[in-house]
């Protein structure tokens, strides 16, 4: 008899510890790789606020513990592979999120692919990172949607004839620059002027003079926020006679406005979001993200942050689905719940494709006036008028 | 087609461009020409100048211009108190050991900046100042004339002062040969003291200029201690006059590269030319001692 209790005991127990809710209530520990420090640290700090507001509501919501594990990659490459190693293989994450910049993201990725470790990223837009077809790689925005907002508003917005392109070196600058290019010359519009600059280039002037003499109705400028500053003060200083300047990505933003005051004024810039650009079914989650983010940090979100707290959500509530159903928390659980997600965001529509890119993204292009970010292109996001010609440095 | 007007300008801004390399580098190659130390933390105590004169700049409306001194005073100060905390401890041991500390420094002190001011990219921007001037359909902003002018006191304030001052003249002694210094009753622990001091605050007045000419960021200083020590070599340690002349062919060949040729060129024309002044002329264009 006694026997037989101790038996039956010991299969509820393990009846108990085998069903899939046991394990799916343990804790989810989720990576995250980041600039901190370094190059990129300010877009990495941005991106990991948001992953922390993200935290934060996942576990109030669902009630599930996050063992929230962040690592500085430094901006380094060699470093985010290393970040990658230390969580997939001594902190046995359940997923990564994170990682800003393609040069970075490349190394890390395959890092997590060599630890079969799902690898969710806001911050590289390469094309050749989802070439690679990695199973564990998904992104939330790619090269092709910043290039068609890039090159369809100078197109149709604006009505440029000829453009001048000037961008960084570093890989995903050298690719956006290429891909808008291509798609400008296929809409009849000349580039006279596609010249690429080193990082930490001062002198913009002999640049800015070839597009001077090329006669570009816009310049474009594909680079980070350090080649803004310089080129649009030497642009005053020469008095550049264009009448549109557009930039990439990381243009506009409340401290590119804080840094030169008038000298943002007028300048274009693409953007995956900004505060009322969502759409009517996501309106009431971005106000709510956005109130709980002045609150969290007494500031206003970025788009970089918003994008951070995106992938924070949307890849603890796949690690989550995946646990429920398999009884555990699985990396193949965790990339079949990303693939079947479908949904509505701020940003609008997000699902990935068999490679892992976003099957729905556009950006929008914006352009700073009085401060703030009106978005100008496409149509149907649109915010306002644009105003053109209008330049930062008041030239025709 | 390139114009006339456009290479002219580009040449002028080649050469505004070398005089402000020419202050950049100017601390770096002061120390490394008295106390023989490679100050892998030289940019560090620029952008640390920088920082000062921002800072005095958003809260109190402080002209970036007026803040030199204290920018400079601040650098200074910085550069004494890692000569006398970490430097003159391992002064004696292999000069590799000073080159790992000041690196390590450079490291420490970029994260401070970091902690203290955030990632963010500071502007150092004064509207008038940014305001071009044309002449002929030149342009040139009173900004950029201004530093150069500052730039040019800079670097000949130091060679009057190296040449004519007492001090100044027994830096030169101990440089020329310490021993001898020490015999003649030069302290040349001070000596070495003065000059990562003064090193430090020839750093600090180029980091308001580099925030007003560019922006200053907590890891801006790298890139700066580069730039700086290919001039130092291509100028010839100990000539300070020099280093102008060897900016200008630095600012002015990379200028005309983007010019003439593309501006993918641009640091391979730095380089190369380090390179070619190693092989033909190890001692530098103007090397010789002070």
């Amino acid at each position: 008899m006694k026997a037989k209790t101790i038996v039956a005991l010991f299969v509820v127990f393990a009846v108990a510890a085998w069903s899939p809710g046991a394990w799916a209530q343990g804790p989810i520990k989720l990576g995250v790789q980041a600039p901190q420090t370094g190059a990129l640290a300010k877009h990495g700090q941005e991106q990991v606020k948001g992953i922390r507001l993200a935290v934060d509501e996942f576990q109030k919501k669902h009630n599930v513990q996050v063992d929230l594990k962040v690592y500085d990659d430094e901006s380094d490459a060699q470093k985010a592979a290393a970040s990658i190693e230390k969580l997939a293989g001594v902190d046995k994450v359940h997923a990564v999120v994170g990682g800003y910049g393609s040069h970075l993201v490349g190394p890390a990725s395959e890092a997590a692919e060599r630890y079969d470790t799902p690898y969710f990223t806001t911050g590289a837009v390469d094309r050749k990172l989802s070439a690679k077809k990695l199973k564990n790689f998904f992104r939330l925005n790619h090269m092709p949607g910043y290039a068609a907002a890039q090159s369809g508003a100078i197109k149709e917005a604006l009505g440029a004839k000829k453009v001048g392109i000037l961008y960084n070196s570093l890989s995903a600058t050298a690719e956006i620059a290429q891909e808008v290019k291509d798609q400008l010359t296929a809409k009849g519009v000349e580039v006279p002027v596609f010249e690429k600059f080193e990082k930490g280039t001062t002198n913009f002037k002999p640049l800015l003079l070839k597009v001077k003499d090329a006669g570009c109705d816009a310049l474009l400028v594909e680079g980070y926020f350090p080649d803004y500053v310089g080129t649009i003060k030497d642009a005053k200083i020469l008095n550049l006679p264009v009448k549109a300047y557009v930039g990439a990505w990381g243009i506009g933003t409340p401290e590119f406005v804080r840094e030169l005051g008038p000298m943002s004024e007028y300048v274009y810039g693409t953007s995956i979001w900004e505060m009322g650009t969502a759409p009517k079914e996501a309106k009431e989650e971005e106000a709510a993200m956005v109130a709980a983010y002045k609150e969290k940090f007494k500031e206003e979100p970025s788009y970089i942050a918003m994008l951070g707290y995106l992938s924070g959500k949307y890849m603890l509530e796949a690690i989550l689905k995946g646990g429920k159903a398999s009884g555990s928390y699985s990396p193949e659980k965790t990339r079949e719940a990303l693939r079947s997600l479908d949904v509505m965001s701020p940003m609008g529509r997000i699902a990935f494709d068999e490679k892992g890119d976003p099957k729905y993204f556009t950006a929008a292009l914006f352009q700073t006036q009085k401060g703030a970010q009106v978005v100008i292109f496409p149509t149907d996001r649109k915010m306002g008028e644009v105003v053109y010609p209008a330049v930062p440095w008041g030239a025709k | 087609m390139i114009s006339a007007t456009s290479v002219v300008q580009s040449l002028l801004s080649g050469m505004a461009e070398g005089v402000n390399y020419s202050l950049y580098c100017l601390g770096l190659a002061f120390v490394f020409g008295i106390v023989r130390i490679i100050n892998l933390a030289h940019g560090e105590f620029l952008v640390l100048g920088g920082y000062i004169a921002y800072w005095l700049l958003v809260k109190w409306g402080v002209n970036p211009l007026l803040a030199l001194p204290l920018a400079a005073a601040m650098a200074g100060v910085a550069a004494f108190v890692s000569y006398r905390v970490f430097l003159q401890r391992i002064r004696t041991s292999s000069e590799l050991n000073t080159l790992i500390l000041t690196f390590g420094l450079g490291i420490f002190l970029a994260n401070l900046y970091l902690q203290l001011w955030t990632a963010d990219i500071r502007n150092i921007g004064v509207d008038w100042m940014e305001q071009p001037l044309s002449f002929f359909g030149i342009y040139v902003s009173v900004g950029e004339i201004l530093t150069i002018l500052i730039s040019l006191a800079v670097v000949f304030g130091l060679y009057f002062f190296l040449t004519r001052s007492r001090t100044g003249m027994a830096i030169r002694v101990t440089a020329i040969d310490r021993d001898a210094a020490a015999l003649a009753g030069i302290n040349v622990e001070r000596v070495d003291l003065v000059a990562f001091t003064i090193g430090g605050l020839l750093a600090g007045v180029g980091g308001p200029l580099l925030g007003m000419l560019a922006h200053i960021s907590p890891g801006a200083g790298l890139h700066i201690t580069v730039k700086a020590f290919i001039l130092t070599v291509l100028a010839g340690v100990g000539s300070i006059p020099g280093l102008l002349v060897a900016g200008m062919i630095l600012g002015v060949g990379e200028a005309l590269t983007v010019t003439f040729i593309n501006a993918s060129y641009r640091e391979l024309f730095g380089f190369a030319l380090f390179i070619a002044i190693l092989v033909i002329r190890p001692s530098g264009l103007f090397g010789r001692r002070l």
